[in-house]
Formats: structure tokens, sequence, C-alpha cells
């Protein structure tokens, strides 16, 4: 079924979406595409582009091309003029769309195929690469209306254009939940918005998790389901939402542009179960590579040449995401790309990051390199503090000799600043780029 | 300032941190791999005044001759120092 077709058959409540700029009832958006195609013949069957500020329209363009258009390439608002045209360049597009604005690049054949969905994501170099999903792939996770969720509220606090705000979108558009979102991506403003409209599901990565609990507003809230996704979700986040929370459902999902939706823990602790490694779990197999690596084996492998590269020949992608056995949980440890090294000793940001959470004096933490002349890289970390101290000194010495009790020597921070904002990148990531 | 005291100073913190001891007598004849600290303790010494100095010798520097007694270091900070002082009052007048 295409979205058109799935937004035409739904029973949902009058409005499905809500923004701060205004409401957009169902009917709106499926007599808005039939405009749409009638006006744009041109695109019917052809690949193009889609960059679009506002976050409604950008819903409205998706049910009018899913199933109109060969190919629907997203293309992030975060996406500065360098990184975009080398992504159109890429995806051979024959049509951009920009928000209002609709331009012919080439002349191509029409190609009638289900509609590809081609996000951006980067990969581990930074630089944006194109991955290839189809709808089927990317509303694995969506669920149809149930007793207990049709009563959800969704609010979108991820990029519409990635991954993980596709799958809130989805569920909305298929799962029939209404869905409330801020037209700008500022943080108060998303704050706001989410309150002012009594979201009770919501959906974001650890560190904007944490950055709402310290902000403080959405302990208000009555959450009934709780998503974290797009980083590691350890222990100290968890408890810190269940008991901020108690009446809630708390998930964390595992996933990725490039592996797709690879599967959800829903005990509320960090890691997965080890005995998920022996049986396939619906169709996902995984195992651990002999590089420490989590490998994932889906029936559903999404495309792209960049992904292909990395599927060995049994089937399994690597993830390039560490992991460990602790006991009868596997637990995350870092990216593969993220290790910091001191001298040929691997640190994982993560959990030097996970240490360092565990003090109450801590309301957030930035682990990252810092180049050095003498031994290659260097383990510095940016605090947030729980509440303004005057005697920085103790603080950093209080922290220092916690990190002693639980991490190797080189793993300690050999510089700590502090700082009153963490980093989040437009996926929602704490940034950890290295100075 | 006393650029030297400033150095011993930081080397005693760096020790702190990297469970180290500096030896009692310390010149500038003394050999660094001898003085208490290894190389993570160096890596750590040299960040740190970078922070505190806002200079770093060893990325400046065009050979990579590396100092082997305290007294070796000591100069190199010295030496960066005056230019560094002087490239800061020409920025300010």
């Amino acid at each position: 079924m295409t979205l058109y077709e799935y937004v035409s058959c739904l029973n949902p409540p009058d409005t499905l979406l809500i923004s701060n700029n205004g409401n957009n009832a169902t009917e709106e958006l499926v007599s808005l595409a039939d405009v749409f195609r009638r006006n744009h013949k041109q695109l019917e069957d052809q690949s193009l582009a889609l960059s679009c500020r506002d976050n409604i329209k950008l819903i409205q363009y998706l049910v009018a091309l899913d199933g109109y258009c060969s190919r629907l390439i997203l293309l992030p608002s975060s996406l500065n003029e360098e990184e975009k045209q080398q992504l159109i360049k890429k995806s051979e597009c024959s049509f951009i769309i920009e928000d209002d604005q609709i331009d012919q690049l080439i002349m191509a054949a029409p190609m009638h195929q289900q509609t590809v969905w081609t996000l951006a994501t980067s990969g581990t170099t930074g630089t944006p690469i194109l991955i290839d999903h189809s709808l089927e792939s990317l509303s694995r996770t969506v669920k149809q209306p149930s007793q207990k969720s049709q009563d959800f509220i969704w609010g979108l606090l991820y990029d519409p254009c990635r991954f993980a705000g596709l799958q809130v979108i989805l569920q909305s558009l298929i799962g029939g939940n209404m869905l409330v979102f801020s037209s700008d991506n500022n943080f108060n403003s998303q704050v706001e918005t989410l309150l002012q409209h009594q979201v009770n599901a919501l959906s974001a990565s650890p560190s904007l998790w944490r950055k709402m609990l310290i902000d403080g507003r959405i302990r208000q809230m009555s959450l009934r389901q709780i998503t974290l996704g797009g980083e590691i979700a350890d222990d100290s986040i968890l408890n810190k939402l269940k008991s901020s929370f108690p009446d809630s459902r708390i998930i964390h999902i595992y996933a990725s542009t490039e592996a797709g939706v690879g599967f959800a823990v829903t005990d509320a602790k960090a890691g997965f179960p080890a005995n998920w490694l022996n049986k396939p779990k619906k169709d996902i197999h995984m195992k651990i590579g002999s590089n420490g690596n989590l490998l994932i084996k889906q029936s559903q492998q999404v495309g792209g040449k960049e992904v292909l590269q990395r599927i060995d020949e049994q089937g399994f992608l690597d993830t390039q995401d560490k992991v460990t056995q602790e006991r009868d949980r596997i637990l995350f440890l870092g990216r593969e790309s993220g290790c910091i090294n001191v001298g040929g000793n691997k640190v994982h940001p993560e959990e030097v990051e996970n240490v360092i959470r565990e003090l109450n004096e801590v309301a957030d933490v930035r682990v990252y390199s810092k180049k050095n002349p003498i031994i290659g890289e260097l383990v510095s970390a940016d605090i947030m503090l729980s509440e303004e101290q005057e005697d920085k000194k103790t603080v950093k010495k209080t922290i220092t000799e916690h990190c002693k009790t639980k991490l190797e020597l080189y793993k300690i921070p050999a510089l700590i600043s502090f700082t009153s904002d963490l980093q989040i990148s437009p996926a929602g990531k704490l940034t950890r780029t290295s100075s | 300032m006393d650029l030297k005291q400033t150095i011993i100073d930081m080397m005693h913190e760096v020790a702190e941190l990297t469970e180290s001891e500096i030896i009692g007598n310390l010149s500038d004849n003394t050999l660094l791999l001898e003085s208490g600290l290894d190389s993570l303790g160096f890596a750590i010494l040299v960040a740190r005044l970078e922070e505190e100095l806002n200079y770093d010798p060893f990325t400046q520097m065009e050979d990579a001759v590396y100092p082997s007694t305290l007294g070796e270091f000591h100069a190199i900070y010295e030496k960066l120092r005056k230019k560094h002082d002087s490239v800061r009052i020409r920025q300010l007048s």
C-alpha cells in the first residue's frame, strides 16, 4: 500500500497533524495530494529530491509523492549547501523540490516502480551518504492502533527527513495517531508545543531526553509511551525516566539508517538479552563479529552501494557498533569509529560518559578526543553541572576521583571544562568532534 | 610569572591524576623519563600547560626535537613564551 492509500482509509481523529502553526486534517492531506498530482504530471514515475523547511508541507509532499514518483530523495534541512549539492549529484535525480519551487535537472525516462525512499545519513566518516529504503522497510515497527495506543498523541522531535523522524511520522499517518510538532527546531518552542498539546507518547535520543529532564518542564507531562533511539541508552537515563514517569512504558530501539530497524528492547534495561544471539528474533539474526562489532542479518536488507560493501558472504551487515557481553546481557560500547586512541589504548567516549553521569553533580557530559603531540589523542570532557559551582577545582577533583574507581588511568579525562550547553546534532545525538 | 614553577606545580598535579610520584630532587639535569611521569603523564602535562599558557611548543615546533631533561623542557617553553608574549602585545596595541 502507498502512504496515500493508508491515509485514505484511516478513521483517525479529525485532526491528525498539529503544529504550532496550525492544524491539518486528514481529508486535507488526501485532497491536497490529489490536486498536487493533477498539477504536476511531469513528476509521475520520476526520481526527485525533496528539501522542505516547513514540516507540515513536507508531510503533505510525502503523502502526494509516495506511490507517484519512482524515487524520493529526502534532504534534511540541516545539510549545508555543499552537502546538499553533493547528494543531489550522487542521486542523479531528475527533479528537485525546494519548499515551493520545483525544478527539472535532467531528462530521464519514467520508471514505474514502488517508490524508493532514499535517506541521507552521515555514515561513519561524516560525509552524508544515501541509503535506499521502501515505505515497507521504513514502517516495519509501526503499530496498528490498539486499545492501549489509539489515544497516543505522538510528539515529533526528530528531523522529519531522517530515519527516526520518519518512524514517528509514519506511526501517525499509518497507525492513525495524532502527531504534534513544532515548525522549527528551537528547543524551547519544541518543549512548549509538546506541553501545550498534551503529548503522551514521545521518541527522542538519550541526549535529548537528558536535556529535557534537566530543563524540567516535561516532568509535568503524563507520558504513557517513552521511546529512546539513535544513541546508546544506558541504565542511568533509563532509570531516571523510570522514576520520572512511573506509569510510562519505556522502550529503546536499536536501529540505524543503514540497517533499518533492528529491534526494540522493552525491559527498560540497557543493552539486550544475550540469548537473542542464539535465537532469531522475528526475522533478525544477530551475532558478534571477530572484531567485536554487532552483525545483523535481516530478511529485508536495505540498499545502497556503501551499505552493500559491509555485508559479508552470509548476508550479515557489520553495524560498526562495538558490543560486549556481561553475564546474560549484551551491552553497547560505542561506535567503532568513535574510539579515542590514547597511545594505542582504545577508549569509547560513551563508556567514560556513563561513569561521569553517575555523579549527582553532573547533569550531562560529552567526552571527546583532543589531539596530543606526545601520545596521539587524549580523553577530554565537557561537563554540564546540575547546579552552578563556584569551586570548579574541587568538582574536577571529584570527577577525576570517581573515574579512578571505575576506569583505567588512560580513560580518565585529562582535560575537563565546563559548559552551560552540550551541543546536540540535528539528528538528536551528542556531537563529539575532536579538537 | 615563574614558568619553571608553573611547570613543576603542574607536574605534581598530573602525578596525582596518574597515580605517579615525582622524585624529590628535581633539577635542570633531571631526565624527564626519570622524573616520575610516564608518557601518558607527559602527554597530559603538555595538554594542561597548553590550557594554562595558551600555547604549545610541541605542536608549533618545526623539527620534532623532544627535550630529554627538565631544563630542556623548560627552555622550549621559555623560548616560545617570549615569542607568544610579543605577539600578544602587538595584538593588543
